[in-house]
């Protein structure tokens, strides 16, 4: 399961640094093999990771945020935050067109603003970025200033992410319904045809000079056009860039990861999502893993390493804590500094908590086994696979484990239930350590599958997340993992990646802080 | 033939009301809320479910609803996707043809081929060509379209390089899922070639034929096939629906855009009104073609009338 947070932005320049070494040449047409086509390309509307991976050529923001906490200007040259946090007075950056010509201005922030909170446009991501805001007040054609009902150290950052980036207000008016199948932003690139079921063709905005400095390059993008092709099946998606069809393939599924690798014609990219682990959320509610202990021994049994080795080709790093250990505010290794895989110690802490071993090989306590049921999402196969692995590892220390194979509907009415299962396997992409409050924060949102309760923990991010100083904001959620982590909510099995395929030809790709490819200074050097 | 073709188009109606009504369950038949199915796991809030409810008339009792969906049916309305926000009629004209290519390419493979094998290892009934034919089809029945169409890729596209493995448009790109589509159904159709020349060549008419000194080629195709046909055009009658519903695999596989890929979509988005379009459009169409088929038997047998 993949959700996809605010965007940092942030660059990861893969490939060889290819901006720095070759003069690139403009020109060519880029095409690039996407697992799925979106059902709207409406970034104020759509919550789909694939409308995302596109949108972010066609639209610009506000604000850049890099990977290390910083803001940078974008469509707004500076900005000012009130001494109380409410008050957000924004500078656009003149002289810059929507792709329809029309002028981008405080206007169409306000427009922006105020179209993502009207509940008409059934926003499914964009609204959850707009936290506090209450209105805003236009205070000359290019200054703009947002005001917030409290404080929040994470609505600058929000306001990066893809899904609150302005669009024109003329082109939304004028197409109404249509304007998720063309949308109008300022970006890199423009939309020249959607064709349903099949590709995506955008061209280079030839007005274009705005692109944020850590971009390297300003100026209009170096390709003429992109194709953006849709190609459910994994294999073919693979055979396609090795026949050419395509220069580049998103979402390599890691168990073909070896043949790419070992073919010298074609560049491995990859770059880490931020959030979660792929993890299994504890369920704290229900026996035996209510009991912390049980919770410790878990943390204790799973050779994390052999699963990624064995299932995922090694591509994948273990799983590093509550967060990824390239997330900002993460604290590397967290997991197996406090639990280092150790069978030995999973089963002392399982004897001293009076569970016994029995000749069947399964612990029992005054006649009850110690079962631990897990809930598989039955879509997505990975589950089933991880499953049977636990099953076996958590076996060899005298737990048994029973899954509970359900269909996605069932299974998110369970996890939101919480009294029938034990542990559940999600992912969560997030960019900001908030994303700590949505999981285990008491009551925090729709993913708190662990259903835990600490009121110690629930004070330190609320604390947190009023919080402007990233140094203090980080001490204080690095407070909060090493709580969860004693707590044992958590398994981590390995950060996820989002792994590329392409050929030699395609340089200069960069991927921002969600790992999704920013294509403005990719160039052909064919 | 015209009251005939009345009593036919009268006696589709019971069938597509029951379609209709089975169709529109659908959205109801689904545990929880159809909104929030629509909506996803997504936080989202109650407002936003309550406009979703609102736009789709969910809030409406269910006669009314129902009612409201079939008169938008007569006037061509499929409805409106909530989550594309577009026109189904819209979004399923757009896909149509190329399923339409494809499916009828994909008949056209499994006729040419099914019946020239079928009359094949009917005239050398009993013999190592009547063997190989039927073990042939016995594997083409069998095999999984969606593991034949990856093999032909491995193959035709990715070694040899002959033809592209994705996409639509252009004679290149249609062939290996026209193969891929039509191989199952050629298997079927040779079967019923076979077994049912092997029982006119049984005839005496046939013994007749070559008794007054016709060329075994003659003899074949002039009055065995022609007589053979009329089992052999329900089979193909049937084959259609089965392809038309089989592109959906196909389309996945290689690509190519189309009401199968659009349905697949749909589901996975549970967009519901989608579902329903895709559903009911394809049902129509095996209706037609059925009928197209049971007129067909008078071009084949004369003896046959529709009065």
């Amino acid at each position: 399961m993949r959700f996809i947070g605010s965007m940092f932005a942030a660059l990861v320049i893969l490939s060889g640094a290819a901006l720095a070494q070759n003069e690139p040449q403009m020109g060519g047409k880029l095409t690039v093999g996407i697992e799925y086509e979106p059902v709207t390309l409406d970034p104020h509307v759509t919550g789909q990771a694939n409308a995302r991976r596109m949108l972010h050529n066609i639209v610009d923001t506000l604000v850049y945020g890099d990977d290390e906490g910083g803001i940078h200007p974008w469509l707004a040259e500076s900005w000012e935050i009130s001494d109380d946090g409410l008050e957000y007075t924004f500078y656009l950056r003149q002289g810059v067109t929507f792709h329809d010509g029309e002028p981008f201005n405080a206007e169409s922030v306000q427009y922006m603003w105020d179209r993502i909170m009207d509940p008409a446009t059934a926003s499914a991501s964009a609204i959850a970025e707009m936290g506090p805001f209450e209105r805003s007040e236009i205070l000359d054609d290019y200054t703009i200033r947002a005001y917030l009902s409290e404080p929040s150290a994470l609505w600058l950052r929000s306001m990066s992410s893809s899904a609150v980036a302005p669009v024109s207000p003329a082109a939304v008016e004028a197409l109404g319904d249509r304007f998720g199948r063309a949308p109008v932003g300022t970006g890199p690139f423009r939309i020249v045809e959607w064709a349903d079921n099949e590709s995506l063709l955008v061209e280079r905005h030839p007005d274009y000079d705005w692109a944020p400095e850590p971009f390297g390059h300003s100026g209009p993008a170096f390709l003429d056009e992109i194709e953006f092709v849709f190609i459910p099946e994994a294999q073919v998606r693979l055979g396609t860039v090795e026949t050419g069809e395509t220069d580049i393939i998103e979402e390599v599924p890691p168990r073909f990861v070896d043949m790419i690798d070992e073919n010298p014609d074609f560049n491995l990219l990859r770059a880490p999502y931020n959030g979660s682990p792929l993890h299994y959320m504890i369920n704290t509610q229900v026996a035996p893993t209510d009991e912390v202990a049980v919770r410790r021994a878990i943390l204790h049994s799973v050779n994390t390493e052999a699963i990624v080795d064995n299932l995922y080709a090694g591509v994948v790093e273990p799983g590093n804590g509550p967060m990824t250990a390239t997330m900002p505010g993460s604290v590397e290794g967290i997991y197996r500094d406090t639990y280092p895989f150790d069978t030995e110690a999973a089963a002392a802490i399982l004897d001293d908590a009076g569970w016994e071993l029995g000749s069947d090989g399964v612990r029992t306590r005054d006649g009850e086994r110690l079962t631990v049921r897990i809930n598989v999402l039955t879509d997505v196969p990975e589950y089933g696979e991880l499953g049977q692995v636990l099953q076996s590892q958590l076996g060899d220390v005298g737990i048994e484990v029973v899954l509970q194979p359900l269909a996605r509907s069932p299974w998110a009415a369970s996890n939101n239930e919480g009294t029938d299962y034990n542990m559940v396997g999600m992912g969560l992409w997030r960019n900001d350590p908030h994303m700590l409050s949505l999981l285990w924060r008491t009551d925090g949102s729709a993913f708190t599958w662990s259903h835990y309760s600490n009121p110690e923990f629930d004070a330190i991010v609320d604390e947190a997340v009023r919080l402007t100083d990233v140094e203090q904001r980080f001490a204080l959620y690095a407070e909060a993992q090493a709580i969860l982590m004693e707590d044992a909510v958590s398994l981590p099995i390995y950060d996820q990646m989002n792994i590329m395929a392409a050929n030699l030809a395609v340089e200069g790709i960069v991927f921002d802080q969600s790992a999704f490819p920013f294509y403005h200074a990719t160039h052909l050097t064919r | 033939m015209s009251v005939y073709l009345l009593q036919r188009f009268a006696s589709a109606f019971p069938v597509l009301l029951g379609l209709t009504i089975l169709v529109f369950s659908l959205v109801h038949l689904v545990p929880g809320d159809p909104a929030e199915q629509m909506l996803g796991e997504a936080a989202v809030s109650q407002e936003v479910i309550e406009n979703m409810r609102e736009q789709l008339g969910l809030n409406r009792p269910l006669h009314e609803q129902y009612l409201a969906y079939v008169s938008g049916l007569l006037q061509g309305d499929l409805g409106t996707s909530f989550l594309a926000r577009r026109s189904v009629a819209d979004m399923i004209g757009r896909v149509l043809p190329s399923t339409l290519i494809l499916t009828f390419a994909g008949l056209g493979v499994a006729i040419v081929l099914g019946v020239s094998l079928g009359v094949l290892a009917a005239v050398n009934h009993n013999s190592w060509i009547d063997n190989a034919t039927m073990v042939f089809a016995l594997i083409g029945v069998s095999m999984p379209s969606f593991w034949l169409g990856l093999m032909l890729i491995f193959t035709f596209s990715l070694q040899l390089g002959w033809f592209p493995a994705t996409g639509s448009g252009g004679i290149e790109r249609l062939i290996l899922p026209a193969a891929t589509l039509g191989f199952a159904g050629s298997a079927i159709i040779a079967r019923m070639v076979r077994s049912s020349m092997l029982e006119v060549l049984g005839q005496d008419y046939i013994r007749t034929a070559r008794a007054k000194g016709l060329g075994p080629r003659t003899v074949v195709l002039q009055h065995v096939l022609k007589n053979a046909m009329i089992p052999v055009l329900t089979v193909i009658g049937l084959e259609f629906g089965r392809l038309l519903s089989g592109t959906v695999v196909i389309e996945v596989v290689f690509s190519r855009p189309g009401i199968g890929r659009l349905l697949v979509d749909a589901i996975l988005k549970k967009d519901f009104i989608v579902i329903q379009g895709v559903v009911l459009l394809s049902a129509c169409f095996y209706l037609l073609v059925n009928l197209m088929i049971d007129l067909s038997y008078s071009l084949a047998d004369p003896r046959i009338r529709y009065s």
